[in-house]
This record gives structure tokens, sequence and C-alpha cells, in this order.
């Protein structure tokens, strides 16, 4: 094990004057360094990735948030801001000694707009609170991550979060209008404004999927859709894969727009009905393929027949449609669920995420597969098909470490595969520390060093979430203690 | 002073030729496509020399499976319109009738009578071929409806009126054009009851709005009836002749536009959806530098701090396009 690989293990404590100044600004309580409660804040959802911060500052509001951030800037330490660490890339991950800021606290929606149909929100509310708070006036958050949850809409704000309704209604930089935004040395500025078309330099559709190293948003407004007329969804089981995504490609092709278009497949079929999340899905199938459509009450009948006709003409083994909201939510707490209910297979798991051209959805499936006989790994598939983005799921054992390195294998494989195809290497999830070697398979050399230069532009000293969402410099990945469970031998 | 010279390279090799001997010689470039909205977009520059990207008038492909194409910036909205259309599709954005090209639509920005329902017409393009200002070559987004690989220079460049980079080839989302397309017009005031309308707005000095629904059999409002679809092209393209020939514009919350004290939606028209009306010269200039509240007033009366920075970045030590920034 090199000795930056040690020290970010056991990380590396805040000089003590530091942690008092932070400590006056946030409180006593609110400046975590004993290993015990820095143990947590070591990973994101991607375990592969770990390093112990030198301390995580809990701010309450913004104006705590702007003194911590200026007086790490003037300690010259590096930090990054953290919602609820279900992100799946590393990317709330700081170097040795770094500091996190969890923005957890700063929990309150300011403002909701029922008329203008847009909320005021700080960064650490969570995903589903808001489409709670607005679904009295007739209005929802339309980006629904797996983890909504849990997750924040800061958090969704850096990773420009999907979720399976992003088919219909886009990703979160469809939904962020304006957001207030504190830069790396603590000056704060507001970017985007009251409507979607707002700027000449789109600053807030830039720093939406940023990965929060452009700057960190104290305060977002964000759209809200209205909640629909009707809903159908329909659920279709079929024999295999490969017919799940060709009756997907055809939808698609025929001009329909369903809000979601998601597929399972039998790995991720029989997890959710042994799990608690059991949602009556069919063991037997090959997959299954959820599509759900949505709007006037006079259309929606005709538009879920239509739809039907198309499962029909796949050959599904079962195809229904949810008799009454109770079985819609049934399912969709079966596909929410999944990613949960999988990881009750093994220790340890790794969600990929890539996107394929949505032709193409079943050649990279039939990819998967291949993979997965190669490799002897198994793999389960749940994905959003209409965005031809995808999500093969390992779980395996991280302290195996034989078994750790053939799954990096494996997803490495499949994302080649899909720049192969004409993809990209993430839909939603991000580049974080996961992929930031790959990206220069998908960005040539003079593209990804333009992407360095606008980045020292934003934060010229590097302190801002540093070395994430671009390709490394040489040896930042070892100071991030890279898949350290299988290579410091601590099996 | 001199008009500028005219630089029209007939593809991508020879404009990149042209910037870096502009930018070896310390000359100012600013791209255009056909210069149809330089009078309203960037009204104050003076460039040594205009690179006109119009020459780079291909339509690459137009994939039906994928709802994507890929054309040159020289490509004109009408062009890409008749081609995909042929192929049931269509572009997420309706640009007014400039006679310009995509390019200039996109980097310009440029109002879009779609925005209320498909989003504003950066969200239209998933990746782009650029050259910055000192001749080097750039490739952002990539060729599928969802990617957050990698910053989103894409958005960056649209929309910067050609300052940061010169747009060389787009590729474009496209949507299924409507199936069962309903025009129909009626009172503003129940437009809200209006199943999911495509468009929503109001030609200039009419009495009654317009809308396009899609999939119903009929408008299902207070006082709404059905159109023949030539009224309600005709209408539609009245509406983007006003904004064509307005020299500026307004955004806001769709709710607001009643609401803002100066402003006659019913005499100026206005995209209802979208949050958007056309604004005479007078009105324009009493509100470019102090706009209402929570509008946006587009041209903007200056540019964003972060251009300069953002110029450096992106070809240091070349000679910005459109030159320093005011």
């Amino acid at each position: 094990m090199s000795s930056a690989a040690a020290a970010s293990r056991r990380g590396r404590p805040l000089a003590a004057a530091l942690a008092a100044d932070l400590r006056r600004i946030v409180g006593h309580r609110r400046v975590l360094d004993d290993p015990a409660s820095l143990a947590a804040y070591e990973s994101d959802a991607l375990t592969l990735y770990r390093c112990r911060p030198g301390a995580v500052v809990l701010p309450g509001d913004r104006d705590e948030l702007v003194a911590c951030v200026r007086l790490l800037h003037r300690a010259g330490i590096p930090f990054a801001a953290r919602g609820a660490g279900t992100g799946l890339s590393g990317g709330a991950l700081v170097p040795p000694g770094g500091v996190i800021l969890g923005l957890a606290r700063m929990d309150r929606i300011l403002e909701l707009n029922p008329a203008e149909r847009w909320a005021r929100v700080e960064p650490g509310v969570v995903n589903a609170e808001l489409s709670r708070a607005a679904a009295p006036h007739g209005l929802r958050y339309a980006p629904d991550p797996a983890s909504q949850a849990v997750c924040t809409l800061g958090g969704n704000l850096a990773e420009n979060s999907g979720g399976p309704q992003c088919f219909l209604h886009g990703m979160t930089a469809q939904h962020v209008l304006e957001a207030e935004v504190v830069l790396a040395d603590g000056r704060c500025e507001r970017w985007g404004g009251p409507t979607l078309e707002s700027d000449d330099l789109d600053l807030r559709g830039f720093l939406v999927g940023s990965e929060g190293s452009v700057a960190i948003a104290s305060e977002i407004r964000l759209r809200l859709v209205p909640l629909p007329e009707a809903v159908a969804t329909l659920l279709g089981a079929f024999a295999d894969l490969h017919a799940a995504c060709e009756a997907v490609a055809e939808v698609v092709a025929a001009g329909l727009r369903p809000v979601a278009m998601e597929v399972m497949d039998r790995r991720a079929i029989r997890a959710v009905e042994a799990s608690v999340y059991r949602a009556g899905l069919p063991t037997d199938a090959g997959a299954v393929l959820i599509v759900e459509v949505e709007g006037p009450a006079a259309r929606i009948p005709e538009e879920a027949a239509e739809v039907e006709e198309i499962l029909e003409r796949h050959r599904p083994l079962r195809l229904e449609r949810a008799a009454n909201p109770a079985e819609r939510a049934a399912i969709w707490k079966g596909r929410k669920g999944a990613g949960g209910a999988m990881g009750q297979l093994a220790p340890d798991s790794l969600v990929m995420d890539g996107v394929v051209p949505r032709s193409r959805l079943a050649e990279i499936m039939d990819f998967v597969l291949r993979v997965e006989e190669e490799s002897g790994l198994p793999i389960a598939n749940l994905f959003h098909a209409g965005d031809g983005n995808i999500h093969p799921h390992f779980a395996y054992d991280a302290r195996d470490r034989e078994q750790a390195r053939r799954v990096e294998e494996a997803a490495t494989r499949i994302l080649r595969r899909c720049l192969d195809l004409g993809g990209s290497l993430s839909g939603e999830h991000g580049i974080g520390l996961e992929k930031e070697e790959l990206l220069a398979e998908q960005f040539d050399p003079p593209t990804l060093e333009l992407m360095r230069r606008v980045r020292r532009a934003f934060d010229p000293a590097g302190l801002l979430n540093p070395d994430k969402g671009l390709p490394l410099p040489r040896g930042c990945a070892e100071a991030f203690h890279r898949h350290r469970r299988y290579r410091d031998g601590r099996a | 002073m001199a008009e500028p010279e005219l630089l029209a390279p007939a593809g991508s090799e020879e404009a990149a030729d042209l910037v870096r001997a502009a930018a070896a010689a310390g000359r100012t470039l600013l791209p255009c496509g056909r210069r149809t909205r330089l009078r309203r977009h960037a009204p104050e520059a003076r460039p040594e020399a205009w690179l006109s990207l119009a020459g780079l008038d291909r339509i690459e492909s137009i994939d039906t499976e994928d709802q994507t194409c890929v054309v040159g910036a020289g490509v004109s909205p009408e062009e890409l319109a008749a081609a995909a259309g042929e192929r049931g599709l269509e572009l997420g954005a309706l640009f007014p009738p400039t006679g310009g090209t995509l390019g200039g639509a996109f980097l310009a920005p440029e109002v879009s009578l779609l925005s209320g329902f498909f989003g504003p017409p950066r969200d239209q393009v998933l990746s782009a071929d650029w050259l910055l200002a000192d001749g080097s070559r750039v490739r952002t987004g990539a060729r599928v409806v969802k990617s957050v690989a990698g910053y989103d220079l894409t958005r960056l460049f649209l929309g910067s009126r050609g300052r940061l980079a010169a747009c060389l080839r787009l590729v474009l989302r496209l949507r299924p054009r409507p199936r069962r397309p309903l025009w129909c017009a009626g009172p503003e005031a129940t437009a809200a009851e209006l199943p999911a309308p495509r468009l929503l707005f109001r030609p200039p000095n009419a009495a009654e709005a317009i809308a396009l629904l899609e999939g119903v059999p009929e408008p299902g409002a207070d006082g709404w009836h059905p159109i023949e679809a030539d009224v309600g092209e005709a209408a539609r393209d009245a509406l983007l002749a006003a904004f064509a020939a307005a020299p500026g514009r307004i955004c806001l919350p769709p709710a607001r536009l009643r609401k803002t004290a100066g402003l006659d939606p019913t005499a100026s028209g206005a995209d209802l959806l979208g949050g958007q009306a056309p604004l005479a010269a007078d009105r324009l200039e009493a509100w470019r530098r102090r706009p209402p509240a929570d509008a946006v007033v587009l041209p903007r009366a200056r540019s964003s701090p972060w251009l300069a920075r953002l110029q450096a970045a992106c070809a240091p030590g070349a000679p910005p396009f459109g030159g320093s920034s005011r």
C-alpha cells in the first residue's frame, strides 16, 4: 500500500485552530472530527472509493455556509458539498485533510408559488419532500431519482439527476430556474432567472451537473409541473430482455410520449420479490417493462391502448394495466426499491450508469448478457429504457479482491461498448471518481483541456470538490484511496 | 469606419484555417450565420471581420429511430423542418422566420414558440462541434438524449452570441410531429383548462387566443372551439413575424404576463405557454436596464461579467470572438 493510500484511510485531521474557527461559525456540535463520525462520510453510495475527510461541517443556513467557505478558501483547504450521500460516482469525497460541507440541515422550503409553478428551496430539501409539499396545489417536482425519498435537491442539481419520469419531463437541468451560488472563494451570485429563458450566458445550465466543482448552490428555484389529470400504468412481462427492449424502441418510433419506460430483468425481479419491496412482479419472466402514460383524461385510455397494441406485437407473457392507484403504487415501489433489494444480495454493490442511442438498446443489453456469461459475475439490470440509459447492477463482495477486480473490469467493458455504440459514460450518475479515467475515451484532449480551463475560471485555486469529473492528474486517484479493500490487502 | 470583411468558409477545415490566421494576426472575428439577428443580438459588435458559417449548410443525417439529426450550423430552420417533416419529425424549437441559420438561432438566444412545451432551444441540442478563437476544435455533449459526462459546455456556448465559440455542426433532438393535431381558439381566461397544449399564444391584435392540442377530440375548455388548421398556422406565423420584427422580448413566468404593467399582450401578441412577448423599441429601452420584477428583458443591456473570464479560458492568448466584451 502506498503512503498516500495509507494516509487517506487514516484520514488527516484538520488543524486545531481551523476546527475551532469553524466551530465558532456553526456551533461546537456541528463540526465532526472524531473517527466514528467521519467514517460515515468516507464514501458516498459507491463504496468502491473511500477517503476519510479531515472534518465534516454542517452549516445551518446560507450565511454559515458562506463563512465556512471563506475560511476554508483562505486556509487553502479543499472542500466539497454533500447532500444525503446517495451519489453513485464517488462525487462527494475530499482528498485527505479536506472538509465535507454537509448541507442536509439546510432543508427549508423557502417559498412555494403555485400560480407561477415554482418553489424556492434550500439545497438540503429532500427530493420527495418537495413533491409532497406541492401536491395540495396540484403540482409536483418531476425529476424522480430512485433515491428520491432521501436524496437532496442540492445533490440532484450537482449531478443533474434523472429518474424514470425524465423520459417525458426532462432531467434536473430542465427544472432548475435559478440558483443562488457560493463560489469557491465565498462570493455569492445568482445565476438564472424566473424562466428557463433567462440569460445570454447560461451559467445556471452550466452549473447543473457540474458535480459541485463550479459553485455550491445555497438556494434553488425549481420549476413545478401539474399533477396529471389521468395516469395509466402498464406492466408487460417478456420472455427475455431483448423482446422488452425491442418493444421500447417501437413505442419511441411510433411517436408515443409515455412519461416513463422502465425495464427490469429476471435477477432484478427476483431480488424485489424476495424483499420488502415485493410488488407481485412475475418471477418467471425474463424481463418486465413498465410503461406509464399521463395526461388529459380524454386522451389517456386511447394512448394506453396504443401502447398495449405495440407491446402485444412483441409477444408478452403477460400484459396488465394497474387497475387502481394502489396497484400502480405497488409497481413503482417494486421498481424504485429494486436497488435496495439488490443491496441484500451481497455486501457491496456497483450500480453502473451508461447511455446508448435508443435504437441500440437491445444490442447493448445483449452485450451485457455476454459480459455476464464471460465474467461469471451475476449482473442484474434495471434501467430507463426510453432514454437508452442502462444500469447494470453488480452485487459482489469487495473483501474478495479478485471478484472486485473482475467487477470493475466487466463494468469498464460495458461502458466502452456504450461509447462504441455512440453513447455516453453517464446518463445521470455523473463521472465523479468512478469514470474519470474513461472520460478521455469520450472526449478528445482539446475538449478535456478546455473543460479544465473553464473549471479554473470559476475556481482558480482548485479547492472546490477537486479532482472529480475530469481525468485526474497522476497520483490523485491513489490519494483517494482507490479500491483500497482489495489493493491494501485488508480482505 | 470601414465595413468589416466577410469571411465565408465552405467547410470546417477552411473555417479553422481562417480563425488560426486571424488569431496569429491579432485580428478580431465575430462568428455569424447570415447576419439576420445581429441588429438585435449584437448591435454593438464591431469586429474586424465577420466569420460566416452559413456555408456549412448540409443536413448530414436524420435518424428516425433515435429521433436525432446532424446538421451543419449553416442549415436554415426551414430546411430542417422540411426534411424532418417528411419523416414525421420536427425540431422542438419554433423560431421566427428571419432567413437566418440554425447556428445563428441557437447562438442568439432566439425565441421559440415551443419553449413552453419542450423547453428552451438549448434543451434541443445534444452535442455540437465548435471552433474556439485560437482555431482549435472541440466537440461537446453526446449524441444521446441523456448525458451528464463532463461539463455541459454546450449550454455555456449556446446563447453566448458566438463570443465564446463558433458553432460548426449540431446534433439536435427531434420530436414526433403531433399525431392528431387540433387547432382551437378561445378566451385566454379559460386557457388553463385546456388539456396539455403544445402551443398556446395570442397573435398580435387578435380577439382570441389560439392553441394547438394533440390527441383529444375537443378543446374541453369553456368558450374554446376548433378552428381550421390553416387559420391556426396563419395566427402562429403572425406571432412569429411579430417576434422577428421586434427589437427585443420579455420573458417572465406565464402567470405574470397580464400583471406586468406596461405590457399589453393583446396588442403585441404573446406566447402564453412560454411566458414571452415581443417588445417594441420604446419599451425595450425603458426596461433593458431596469426590467419589471422577475422578468428578463432580452437582449440584455450588459453582458455577464463572466464573459471576459470565460473568453480567456476558451482561447488563452487569442483575440476573443467579438473583441473585448462589453
